[in-house]
């Protein structure tokens, strides 16, 4: 996965707003009036904020209905998702060589008599 | 609302857990993962050498390591310590900079997004389970984690998507 694609990613969800749309798209596909509901603002100001999503990749709008529902689109989610397990990974890894360290000064102590 | 409430109840558990068992007492453990000269052998990547760590084991402490890579390239890595209370618990936020501690973007390489502009925060808990000690890692708390999991329930509760983003890799 790109990097820049990531990045696009985090930058859409950096919006507390963003973040809430998507909670709502979790559950189904939504128009902008829909959406506009809850958050008290203008329809153009979700529709920008659509925009956003839509550039990033986390939103698909329908072209068959008229009033264009938007949905959510689980790709970049997932990418998120596997970064979070590369994030796992280096920890998993750093925790396997502290393991061994720790193994080492065990020997290292034995050797000189302190023996536990 | 059911689904509702299970889309609540996840996103408030918004961190990664890492968790494993040392075969030392606690003490012991607390030290290695809070003094210099310790994280120094363990904390980089395989084959990378660490010519600085800092780490002043206090609340508000600084923490400085320079990491060399094998092909020479510094990355370094700065940030304080937020609590400490040995031998239970310590949580320190880190971030990239440059030789002179400036806050710079993720470097390429450290699978980070270059834009990401957060702490990484850990909270590190040490718990004595007889003669061992059991460590709990709570990491990237924030929407990180957060939309991992919304990920995951976007995908259990639409099968079709998922059949489509299935597809949609496979033609790669």
């Amino acid at each position: 996965m790109a990097v820049d694609r990531l990045s696009l990613t985090f930058g859409a969800l950096a919006d507390p707003t963003r973040r809430a749309i998507l909670a709502r798209l979790a559950k189904g596909g939504a128009s902008v009036t829909e959406l506009a509901e809850p958050f008290d603002m203008s329809l153009p100001a979700v529709s920008k904020h659509l925009k956003v999503l839509e550039r990033a990749g986390l939103v698909a709008r329908g072209r068959e209905a008229q009033w264009r529902p938007a949905v959510l689109e689980a790709r970049p989610l997932k990418e998120i998702d596997e970064w979070v397990g590369r994030y796992r990974v280096i920890w998993e890894q750093r925790l396997d060589r502290l393991d061994d360290y720790l193994k080492e000064l065990h020997e290292k102590e034995r050797r000189h008599g302190r023996k536990g | 609302m059911a689904a509702r409430d299970s889309v609540a109840e996840d996103m408030a558990s918004k961190e990664l857990v890492i968790e494993r068992v040392f075969d030392a007492p606690r003490e012991r453990v607390f030290d290695l993962f809070t003094q210099a000269e310790h994280l120094q052998k363990w904390w980089g990547p395989k084959g990378v050498s660490m010519p600085v760590a800092e780490f002043d084991a206090r609340p508000g402490g600084k923490i400085f390591i320079a990491e060399r890579s094998a092909g020479g390239a510094m990355n370094y890595i700065a940030g304080a310590v937020r609590e400490i209370e040995r031998p239970s618990r310590v949580v320190f936020g880190i971030h990239f900079t440059d030789a002179d501690r400036r806050r710079v973007a993720p470097p390429a390489g450290s699978g980070l997004p270059g834009n990401w502009t957060e702490e990484l925060v850990s909270d590190i808990t040490f718990s004595s389970e007889g003669r061992r000690t059991r460590v709990t890692i709570r990491t990237l708390s924030g929407f990180t984690a957060e939309w991992g999991k919304l990920a995951r329930l976007g995908w259990g509760e639409s099968l079709d998507k998922l059949d489509q983003v299935i597809a949609s890799l496979s033609e790669r």
